[in-house]
């Protein structure tokens, strides 16, 4: 049975957020959605102070807080680990985000179409003549698809209004045997996915190799993310150069 | 009409060496250029045809054929007939001894043709014979005492010319100048999100670095009044002229750098585009040009003192 | 005995008589109700962004707000009215029994609003409803919300109150009214007869007994809501559970005390009944009241001596930061209403002013400790050092809630037109005129 993973270098992310835009890019999601979110932090006083960078992906748990207070069993974790949204079968109640210790979840406040990334007027019916109608953003025909076994629709973001939706780990590049699409842009390969029940794929023999930490271990919900190089983070960090969150 | 982007129009010869081996290819376009825009080829041989120059010695595919040493083959283009642009590096693949002509390099699997190992003369000869093609060696600081004594004998003022020195030396930079009050040292940045100005307006890269800011240590912040997200007007101080310049922006405060210096991104407000909107004002803004600022070395950094005052006007 | 020529004219309790200021009380409810339904209007359309919710973490928001403090607030007040009706019974406390249906009453309205609160709340309020019947997970916390609480108290009570207002609906039918068949319908047969009379007391017997431990376990889930959750600072506890009850009492028994006084204000002489009852209101609401003060100073103290790294924040929000307003209003309404409380109860005397200004007081207080509960945790509750969020309602939150409230009153108001508000005295006879 395969188990998906995910290893974050932190000696070797640079901080570059470039996972941050290919997620948004893949998967459609709205203003302010980051499913995958590198924090910048700055930490002591001059001329003391140091920088790190810590990548936020769901953590994808195998005890997973959200999972457990579903009231719909909308969210759910398939076999192979991947934690997912049911975008059919969400009510909206926001309870998972409330619950996820991480920050990960993030809820369709408003019509995803309304909240896309706006560049000129689509209608306009001068730009159609050359657009045939078309209006972006452009969108992955995969997303639309019904995803793995239980054939469940939980693919990419801005489905609908009024529902749950967050990382998935690239779903519908993983079925393909993809990497997720953070993964494949790091250009630092900080970033690496894969297979953790055989032995030798490039993730195994990562972890094998490395000492990792998980984040907020105390939480007890035993991550499918693991961390290798840096320090867990503390309230001593000081978030730096935050995203505009919301437009 | 517009010429086509690069990738949609033919181009070339273009050298594939790498110093060792001596390569050649095309670009080959993969599509037709876009909607009424054409490649520069095309262009001229339109615009030539309808002044008349197309056809004939001296016309444009004679020189054409000059170019791509076609004249006297028999590669050469007809000089009374108008090709194709394929056609044109079609004739020019042949030359090259390749028999498939341009379609060589439409192969995908293929694209670049090599000609082999490229001959020692050819490669150390570069350098010595003749060295550079001809031209004298300088050292670059040669040329900088060169153009120094030039602006002297024009009669400029030393204010111009002290930084052409055919040595690094020190002097006390021109922002010192300033009166004490513009305690700040300036500098610009580059935020990693984006290029230069050009990129402010794409949504993707604005909701993550968003707009101009001004990063200053907390120490001084507190001791002027100012805390995060406010807005502070900075106010440059050209030393030599006694000119200022001001601009607005909001706060960062930064524990990372020095307490004596303020820095900007510059990324920021050079575009009046709709998604620019409310993202700020350039750093550039308050820099300088011109006498004691930027030279053309640009050894002597162009660097401005401010002082940094809580609100915005004045 | 009255006659039965009386009885065709007027029907007792002011029932079916529509009066000045009742059409203008119904008047603002409706209006009230209808601004809120507007407003509710306007986040179904453009969503739940229309209101002042955002995400936790990056976008600095509480994805939980103003709604979510009415759901608790609303199932914690419903708790307290069931609870004394059950135990004017099955303690045969007779003081308590004229303000048994109020309280019964107030359990179904403060319940249909509280699910209305919680409906209010979904992204999708349809497929809630409907996906709760197909997909329904019990191991959820908020499955008690919409199942034990939702369905099972609310019927509860709705029986509790149909089958303790049977008797009366059957005296009622004997009157000529318009009303007559609605009467009758309750009264479904029940005639008053010796044996049907026994019955009936023992049935309302054995359901109050019944009724208890549901209330104390749904309502324990409703705490345990927030109680059960690792990952939330400031939640995360078995004292949620007890906390919740104590807290749902006092603002219960509160709100019972106002509604009293109001139904005895708009019945006049016929509600003079209901007064017998607030000496026992006033002291359980004491009693309540000290229990939730105890509750606040235990928190209060241990934020402020033993606080884990990640409760910090949220202690130095509540005591000193932007919370602290709330947190010391808080405080001094219930510091300022137990002081009414104990000076009445030392003189004895409860009258009826200082005691529903207690409780008002009280209730004010509650109502805050619940958004104090729901809130902070969720914008200066983050593990992960996210910037502090901030939240506060938006004018379309707070009119949806005063629709939500006048929603209540309106219920409430409706039906002491339709059926009496006190319960009949023994001496009230059926079939005699039957």
């Amino acid at each position: 049975m395969v188990k998906y993973a995910m290893a974050v270098d932190l000696d070797r992310c640079q901080g570059c957020r470039a996972c941050m835009e290919s997620c948004k890019v893949e998967n459609n999601t709205v203003q302010g959605n980051f499913w995958m979110y590198v924090f910048r932090f700055e930490e002591g006083t001059y001329p003391n102070t140091e920088m790190s960078f810590l990548p936020r992906p769901c953590q994808h748990c195998d005890n997973a807080p959200c999972v457990k207070v579903c009231p719909v069993g909308a969210r759910y974790k398939r076999e192979d680990g991947i934690v997912l949204t049911d975008t059919d079968r969400c009510i909206g109640c926001r309870y998972c985000e409330v619950a996820c210790p991480y920050g990960v979840n993030y809820f369709n406040w408003v019509e995803p179409k309304k909240a896309q990334y706006p560049v000129v007027n689509w209608e306009d019916e001068d730009l159609a003549t050359v657009t045939s109608g078309a209006v972006p953003p452009y969108r992955n025909p995969d997303l639309d698809e019904l995803q793995g076994p239980e054939q469940r629709h939980t693919a990419g973001g801005g489905h609908a209004k009024g529902v749950m939706e967050k990382c998935t780990f690239c779903v519908h590049r993983v079925d393909k045997g993809l990497d997720p699409a953070c993964v494949a842009t790091c250009p630092t390969n900080a970033l690496i996915f894969g297979d953790t029940e055989d032995p030798d794929t490039p993730i195994s023999r990562y972890l094998a190799e490395k000492r990792t930490w998980d984040l907020l271990e105390d939480a007890g919900t035993e991550p499918r993310v693991h961390y290798v190089g840096g320090s867990p983070p503390t309230h001593a960090r000081v978030e730096i150069e935050r995203p505009k969150a919301r437009a | 009409m517009l010429p086509a982007a690069t990738i949609e129009k033919y181009e070339g010869p273009i050298s594939a060496t790498d110093q060792y081996i001596d390569a050649v290819t095309l670009r080959i376009p993969p599509m037709e250029p876009l909607f009424e825009s054409r490649g520069e080829i095309d262009i001229y041989m339109d615009l030539c045809e309808r002044i008349g120059t197309l056809f004939g010695d001296g016309g444009y595919l004679s020189v054409v054929n000059n170019e791509l040493k076609l004249t006297d083959t028999e590669f050469a283009l007809p000089l009374d007939e108008k090709p194709t642009v394929r056609g044109i590096f079609d004739q020019w693949a042949r030359a090259q001894g390749i028999e498939e002509g341009i379609e060589y390099f439409e192969d995908p699997s293929r694209g670049v043709f090599v000609k082999g190992p490229m001959k020692p003369t050819k490669v150390y000869g570069y350098a010595f014979d003749p060295p550079f093609g001809g031209a004298l060696h300088r050292l670059y600081g040669e040329s900088l005492l060169d153009v120094q004594r030039q602006m002297i004998d024009k009669g400029a003022e030393e204010a111009y010319y002290q930084d052409y020195t055919p040595f690094p030396t020190w002097r006390t930079p021109t922002m010192d100048g300033s009166p004490d009050d513009y305690e700040f040292y300036l500098i610009s940045y580059h935020q990693i999100e984006h290029k230069q100005a050009r990129t402010s307006f794409i949504p993707l890269l604005a909701e993550l670095a968003p707009g101009a800011r001004l990063d200053i240590h907390p120490e001084p912040a507190q001791r002027l009044g100012i805390s995060d997200g406010d807005t502070v007007t900075v106010e440059s101080h050209n030393a030599v002229t006694g000119e200022t310049r001001s601009l607005q922006t909001t706060v960062a405060l930064c524990e990372a750098i020095r307490p004596d210096t303020v820095a900007m991104p510059h990324h920021f407000g050079m575009w009046t585009h709709p998604q620019n909107k409310g993202q700020g004002a350039s750093a550039n803004e308050i820099y300088f040009t011109g006498k004691g600022y930027t030279a053309n070395t640009a050894d002597q950094s162009f660097h401005v003192k401010v002082k940094v005052t809580k609100g915005g006007g004045a | 005995m009255t006659s039965h020529d009386t009885r065709t004219r007027q029907l007792p309790q002011g029932v079916g008589r529509l009066t000045g200021p009742w059409w203008a009380f119904i008047a603002i409810a409706s209006a009230v109700l209808l601004f809120g339904v507007y407003a509710y209007w306007r986040q179904a359309s453009g969503g739940l962004g229309e209101t002042a919710l955002a995400d936790t973490g990056t976008m600095g928001g509480a994805t939980w707000g103003l709604y979510v403090v009415m759901v608790e607030y609303f199932i914690g007040v419903s708790f307290a009215g069931v609870a004394i009706a059950a135990l004017a019974r099955v303690f045969h406390i007779a003081d308590l029994k004229p303000v048994t249906r109020i309280a019964e009453l107030l359990t179904v309205g403060s319940l249909l609003v509280g699910l209305a609160a919680v409906l209010i709340d979904l992204g999708h309020p349809a497929r809630g409803l409907w996906h709760l019947l197909l997909y329904a997970r019990p191991q959820s916390a908020f499955f008690a919300t919409f199942t034990l609480v939702g369905v099972g108290l609310l019927l509860a009570s709705l029986v509790y109150l149909f089958l303790g207002g049977r008797r009366d609906a059957a005296i009622m039918a004997t009157y000529e009214s318009r009303l007559n068949w609605y009467h009758r319908w309750w009264a479904s047969g029940y005639t008053d007869t010796g044996p049907e009379r026994e019955r009936h007391m023992r049935a309302m017997f054995w359901l109050s007994i019944g009724i208890v431990p549901l209330l104390v376990v749904s309502l324990s889930t409703e705490g345990l809501v927030f109680g059960l959750q690792v990952g939330r600072p400031g939640w995360f506890g078995s004292m949620q559970a007890p906390d919740f009850l104590v807290l749902a009492a006092a603002s219960g028994v509160a709100n019972l005390i106002v509604l009293a006084a109001m139904v005895r204000r708009a019945l006049g002489k016929a509600g003079e009944a209901v007064e017998s009852a607030f000496p026992w209101l006033g002291r359980i609401l004491l009693a309540a009241a000290l229990a939730g003060l105890y509750f606040m100073v235990v928190e209060m103290v241990s934020l402020l001596y033993a606080t884990p790294a990640d409760e910090r924040l949220i202690a130095e929000a509540l005591l000193t930061g932007v919370y602290a307003p709330i947190t010391w209003l808080s405080f001094g309404l219930m510091l300022i209403g137990l002081a009414i409380l104990t000076r009445l109860a030392a003189k004895r005397a409860w009258h009826v002013g200082p005691l529903v200004l207690a409780s008002v007081l009280v209730s004010i207080s509650a109502f805050a400790e619940r958004y104090l509960t729901v809130v902070p945790s969720q914008t200066h509750g983050m593990l992960l050092p996210y910037e502090i969020g901030a939240y506060f309602p938006n004018w379309l939150e707070i009119a949806v809630g005063a629709g939500l409230f006048a929603l209540g009153a309106l219920l409430i108001g409706l039906f002491i037109k339709v059926f009496p508000a006190i319960p009949m005295t023994d001496e009230e006879e059926v079939s005699a005129h039957a």
